[in-house]
């Protein structure tokens, strides 16, 4: 029996093949402050069912993820299984507290589940609960899940946003920015957290072989479609040098060579970005297991990052780098604010290519500016960019844009932008060509023509079936219950 | 308060149907519909959720109130068509094809929104926001129920109806 002032957990389902990286690092913050703690990774412990029993795996899941079932006798399965993870638990652990690390809102379920059956077998422990899905709905999203929760005890507490100084004032006071409140207050030195400490993970059992890790929290832009800026109010980052130092620390303390960044842009700042590059590229000179990373990405011109940041890029480990496109068009992309030309990128894809560092577009179908011409633009784009398929890994084109509540699209255009009863439905007066319809055919012919030409389209069958869905639902004039299929993918939460 | 809507279709063969619509707490509805075609039910009330909302078919005699003509074919019957549920702005329509049908003798239909026999009518709002409840309801049904051909969807979306 392991006993701590501190146990953190994680709450299916999240799909990633990479240790969730959040325990990892509130075991470090309190336990440099001198506290005990340990970490279960509960969300891997459920993948694992997977291999095992498929079916029952397939039939909890979408139970965890959407928090109902067609057939609710088998309800009971769910049941027994979060009490016998919760006994499990409690035979490993003997803590004061647990925290619940609720990823998505599609760990809700769960989470709730898990924190009556612990309040059933072991009343004196207190159960706290983290994370950004316990806000339900995005970013600007309603807190009255989590209210509830606390007021009918099925938690004690709830930390919003960042945790690691908030779940020490708990700790300490029991009280404290952001602790059963929505006043939290944005970290802005993350200079002073210490690595995050896998310690308790079986690093093996995880199919995907990287890490984690944080270089900066925010963005440097404000897209127009983008929420990102509602939530992280500054952008706030660390040194290049010391970006560089995790990784290879962390790289010699676990035995993993491979790293994805949690950031909204590696590049944001290129001073940093200087800095880590010459470290890594001077470290990776010499290293047995050279080290690779990658991560979303801006695009800058040649300009902007040199041949020189390029050379240097790739002799750090630069790898799959995933860049927010979102359009061929430059005038669409000037009115999202993306702030970058087409000979920005040319200039960029050439440098990628040259250094055969591999990439990943992520693409927006039907903006709400977007003419026909725009349209034929992406296509010409990508038909200009068959010379630089080697690299471009996959491209995501998404399932047309939804206009998510707080992004500059929602809030500064609202007299010309009608969300007509849901975030794909939208109506924009200016251009009243761009139906529902039309974006959704759009969306096919630049499925099929990127396929045809011989792109790897992500996804595709299951934005297609959501398109699918979402039309049912417009031509009924329902409203729209449904923004995305998923948001459990680890990968795409760093996207939303 | 909550502003519950139904759209009916009733068959009034015997006297149509007696439907009762009641939830956790209440009665909200208790009544013989009559008269044959559209119908809309409209009720306001408190509903604190979770909660659910039964939609009871009863009193409908099942040798006497189907009308068969001599070669066994139904040319009238006594029941009704679930067209449509309204739950404030929550519209349900083909998600009423998921919900189960209780039978009095205890036998679950599903895919029926045809209220035929005797029974119950269950919509188990499991979660206490309605939207909450009716997003993960759809996520559930588009990833695992919908049948989906591109082919039939891509002709649809260029047609030009």
């Amino acid at each position: 029996m392991i006993k701590c002032d501190l146990l953190i957990v994680t709450a299916p389902y999240t799909e990633t093949n990479y240790p969730l990286q959040a325990p990892a690092i509130i075991k470090a913050s309190v336990v440099k402050n001198g506290y005990t703690a340990s970490t279960f990774d509960i969300n891997n412990d459920f993948l694992q069912m997977e291999d095992e029993d498929a079916e029952r795996f397939a039939l909890l899941k979408n139970f965890f993820m959407y928090g109902t079932m067609e057939d609710k006798t088998k309800i009971h399965l769910a049941e027994s299984y979060v009490k016998y993870i919760a006994q499990k638990v409690l035979n490993k652990f003997s803590p004061k507290f647990i925290a619940v690390s609720v990823f998505t809102y599609q760990c809700q379920t769960f989470s709730e589940m898990f924190a009556e059956a612990i309040r059933s077998m072991d009343p004196n422990i207190s159960i706290v609960f983290g994370g950004q899905g316990i806000m339900t709905q995005g970013i600007n999203a309603s807190d009255g899940w989590i209210k509830t929760l606390r007021k009918s005890k099925v938690i004690d507490h709830y930390i919003v946003s960042e945790g690691e100084r908030a779940i020490l004032d708990l700790l300490k006071t029991g009280k404290g920015h952001g602790v059963n409140n929505t006043d939290w207050k944005q970290e802005l030195d993350l200079e002073r957290s210490p690595l995050p400490d896998y310690g308790d993970y079986d690093l093996d059992q995880y199919k995907g072989g990287r890490l984690m890790i944080t270089g900066s929290r925010g963005c440097v832009r404000k897209c127009s479609f983008c929420d990102i800026h509602k939530h992280w109010k500054k952008f706030v980052y660390r040194s290049g040098q010391s970006i560089a130092n995790e990784m290879i620390e962390q790289s010699q303390k676990y035995n993993k060579y491979r790293f994805n960044f949690t950031d909204s842009l590696i590049n944001g700042s290129m001073k940093a970005y200087r800095d880590f590059v010459t470290v890594m590229a001077k470290y990776n000179s010499t290293a047995t297991n050279k080290i690779t990373w990658g991560g979303q990405f801006i695009v800058r011109g040649i300009k902007s990052m040199t041949e020189d940041d390029w050379q240097l890029s790739k002799l750090a480990g630069a790898d799959n780098l995933a860049l927010g496109i979102e359009s061929g068009s430059e005038s669409v992309r000037d009115h999202m604010k993306k702030q970058f030309s087409n000979q920005d990128l040319d200039e960029f894809m050439e440098q990628a290519y040259k250094r055969k560092i591999d990439l990943q577009f992520l693409m927006i179908i039907g903006y709400p500016t977007e003419t026909q011409t725009d349209f034929q633009n992406t296509i010409d784009m990508f038909t200009k960019y068959t010379k630089y398929q080697k690299i471009i890994s996959s491209v995501a084109l998404g399932s047309t844009l939804g206009v998510l509540p707080g992004t500059p699209l929602a809030e500064d255009h609202s007299e010309d932008l009608d969300l007509n009863d849901g975030e794909n439905f939208w109506i924009y007066a200016k251009n009243k060509e761009l139906t529902f319809k039309e974006r959704i055919k759009r969306r096919m012919l630049a499925g099929e023509a990127l396929e045809k030409m011989g792109y790897t389209v992500s996804r595709n069958d299951s934005q297609m079936r959501l398109l699918h869905f979402l039309w049912g639902v417009y031509k009924n004039k329902q409203k729209q219950g449904v923004a995305e299929l998923s948001t459990g993918d680890l990968e795409d939460q760093k996207y939303s | 308060m909550m502003n519950i809507e139904l759209s009916l279709h009733v068959k009034d063969y015997n006297g149509g149907p007696r439907i009762k619509i009641y939830n956790n707490d209440k009665t909200l509805f208790d009544d013989n519909l009559q008269t044959a075609g559209p119908h809309k039910v409209t009720l306001n009330t408190e509903m604190t959720l979770p909660n659910k909302l039964v939609i009871k078919h009863h009193g409908k005699n099942m040798k006497r109130d189907t009308h068969v003509d001599n070669s066994g074919k139904i040319v009238d019957d006594k029941g009704f068509y679930i067209q449509s549920i309204r739950l404030d702005d929550v519209l349900l329509q083909n998600e009423l094809y998921h919900f189960d049908f209780v039978k009095d003798d205890g036998q679950v239909l599903k895919k029926n929104n045809y209220i035929g026999f005797n029974g119950e009518f269950v919509i188990d709002i499991d979660k206490d926001n309605l939207y909450t409840w009716q997003s993960g309801w759809q996520k559930m049904l588009v990833t695992n129920t919908e049948i989906f051909s591109y082919e039939k969807f891509r002709q649809e979306i260029f047609s030009d109806e």
